[in-house]
């Protein structure tokens, strides 16, 4: 008697059951958070007493930070990432940081060190970090989290065609030369700086301790010259 | 002509009409096309049907012809009144009391009740329209359990020869022509005994409803020629009444109607736009809304001519990828990057090539004559060790040294 041929079993993929797996745990931790989330949200009195003296001590250690000499920048191009801060800042020093663009924690800027811009720093210096990137960080950060600001909305950098329309006054056509301007501070720094939308960085897993001290003292926050290269390859 | 627009009924004929080459017919009044509303047909129906009741009661002495009273306390009996007198088992025994053998009921019954109930008059028309528009629905007639399946259209109308029928005789003639006898022995052979005490109560058989004939001329004699068959009911147009429209408050009433009382309905109950002429300042109810299909509104023509066609080019986002490991989106953004990652590969391979010629050159196996060149040349090394062993003179040891001095 012919017997039938046994069909192959049904399978599905180990890489699609990981998958499965560690959404199903991501949605339990989510839901999770979401139900302490409800039992936080009452504010008590003390919240706000700490909250506005957390700014009125901002306040006063930027005045008196402030009376310090200027600090000196020693490269071309200088990148600044904002690390902290949220509800302990003065208004005035959040001023200070929208002005430099950065405008959410872990966004970051290039910028040309000039004395305005190493006194704004001074001002805001415990919530940013800043140092001088290398021609590979530039080049990373720019390929894979670059975006344009065109009328006021952010384009994703995938068409050079993007840049030619928007700064090929400058004999800009190409993702290329916007690093070449980037890395030596040509003289159309300023357009392409501006062209770009603050970088919005992912958090480093290990690198950053929450500290408002400065680098060179063991904290996070300041000038890390040449080290800024590893905490960018660790947040891009 | 406006009669025109409306569909057509025709008129069946009977034996005793003159043959003619065309049908007659006539067209639909309006009031067959209203709107029905179950709600209002039963509730209308049960407060007609109060409005015939009589009032009743138990009797104002009932229980109370006697002279009882109690006898009180420390008699080892209950305190309620009791008959006075002996001799009789009549003598002590308890009166009055609901409880009791021979007492009153409690609260007892009044006629003073609220027997009858007033319906608005607008409420009872829109109900005798429901009645009628339903009437003229097979499906309906069908559901209330009519035997309709020999009658050739509904709604039934006939010839006004009808009307002059005298004999019950040629009234079932008639009845078995149009198709509506089967229904009458429907309602015949239903009669049967009430259930309940409604035997004792002049209400002993129940049956079920035929047709109902509707005449439009008064003093017709199929009247009294019609009345008496079994099931069949006789109204005149301009008297219908709700009881027999819609029996027990369910709609669908099989009726039969004269031509003369057909055409009336139109004067009588009017349209949708023009006032009854009977019915002062009397509209035929119009629903809320014309047609309900809302899912084939708004697929009609009409609609969809009006609405904006279909967007079908949805602009999308461009995905951005990471051009630091997709190569397609790299060389989109910088074209030289292929030259350069073959510039680096052959490189690479030009690296490793090297470093292979450089070991493969160390690790060459020596010739025959070399290596015996090797041999000889440690064993003349090892013959001077040994005769130099001696440290006697200092000479030797100088030329191992190699110091000249």
């Amino acid at each position: 008697m012919a017997e039938d041929d046994s069909k192959p079993l049904n399978y599905i993929s180990e890489v699609i059951l990981k998958k499965r797996k560690s959404t199903e745990a991501w949605a339990l931790r989510k839901k999770e958070q979401f139900q302490q989330k409800k039992f936080q949200s009452i504010r008590k009195p003390e919240d706000f007493i700490h909250e506005y003296r957390n700014k009125e001590v901002d306040l006063i250690r930027m005045k008196r930070r402030v009376k310090r000499k200027v600090p000196e920048a020693n490269s071309n191009t200088m990148i600044i990432i904002r690390i902290q801060g949220k509800k302990d800042m003065h208004p005035r020093t959040r001023k200070v940081l929208y002005s430099l663009g950065l405008r959410r924690r872990f966004s970051a800027v290039f910028v040309k060190p000039s004395e305005g811009i190493m006194a704004k720093l001074q001002r805001v210096e415990p919530y940013v970090t800043y140092g001088y990137p290398n021609l590979k960080s530039i080049k990373e950060l720019i390929y894979k989290k670059g975006h344009a600001r065109m009328e006021q909305r952010k384009v994703p950098l995938t068409d050079n065609n993007i840049i030619e329309q928007e700064l090929g006054k400058f004999g800009i056509v190409c993702i290329e030369d916007m690093v070449h301007q980037i890395y030596n501070a040509g003289p159309h720094f300023k357009e392409v700086a501006r062209f770009m939308w603050p970088f919005e960085l992912n958090k480093p897993a290990e690198g950053l301790k929450g500290s408002k001290t400065i680098f060179k003292e063991g904290g996070d926050t300041g000038n890390r010259e040449d080290l800024i290269n590893e905490l960018i390859n660790k947040m891009n | 002509m406006a009669a025109a627009a409306r569909p057509l009924v025709t008129v069946q004929a009977l034996d005793s009409d003159m043959a003619t080459d065309a049908s007659a017919t006539v067209p639909i009044p309006d009031v067959m096309k209203s709107s029905i509303r179950p709600d209002i047909v039963n509730f209308v129906h049960s407060n007609i049907s109060k409005n015939s009741r009589q009032p009743y009661a138990v009797s104002r002495r009932a229980g109370h012809q006697t002279s009882a009273e109690s006898w009180g306390t420390g008699r080892a009996v209950s305190r309620i009144p009791r008959v006075p007198g002996g001799g009789t088992h009549r003598a002590g025994q308890g009166a009055f009391g609901n409880m009791c053998r021979g007492g009153r009921m409690f609260a007892p019954t009044k006629i003073w009740r609220r027997w009858h109930r007033k319906i608005n008059v607008n409420q009872k028309r829109y109900a005798v329209v429901s009645a009628i528009a339903a009437s003229a629905i097979p499906s309906l007639v069908l559901a209330r359990g009519h035997r309709i399946e020999s009658v050739p259209e509904l709604p039934l109308v006939v010839s006004d020869s009808a009307e002059s029928v005298e004999k019950t005789k040629e009234a079932i003639k008639v009845l078995k022509q149009i198709g509506a006898f089967p229904d009458a022995e429907k309602a015949k052979d239903s009669r049967s005994i009430r259930p309940g005490k409604g035997k004792m109560r002049n209400r002993r058989y129940i049956s079920r409803r035929g047709p109902l004939i509707v005449y439009g001329t008064e003093g017709a004699k199929a009247v009294k020629a019609f009345r008496n068959v079994p099931g069949v009911e006789v109204a005149n147009v301009e008297r219908l009444n709700l009881l027999k429209l819609a029996p027990g408050g369910h709609l669908g009433r099989f009726v039969v109607w004269t031509k003369s009382a057909f055409e009336k309905l139109d004067s009588i109950y009017g349209s949708f736009d023009k006032p009854s002429e009977k019915k002062k300042g009397y509209l035929l109810p119009r629903p809320k809304m014309v047609n309900s299909d809302l899912a084939r509104i708004i697929n009609s023509d009409e609609v969809q001519s009006v609405v904006r066609p279909i967007k079908k080019d949805v602009k999308k986002a461009t995905l951005k990828k990471n051009p630091l490991k997709n190569l397609n989106s790299m060389l989109k953004l910088n074209p030289y990057a292929k030259t350069a990652k073959r510039m680096a590969l052959l490189a690479e391979a030009q690296r490793v090539k090297a470093k292979k010629e450089k070991l493969d050159k160390k690790r060459k196996t020596v010739s025959k004559e070399e290596a015996s060149a090797i041999k000889s040349a440690g064993k003349a090394w090892y013959h001077t060790m040994v005769s130099d062993s001696d440290y006697t003179e200092f000479d030797n040891f100088s030329k191992w040294l190699g110091v000249s001095q």
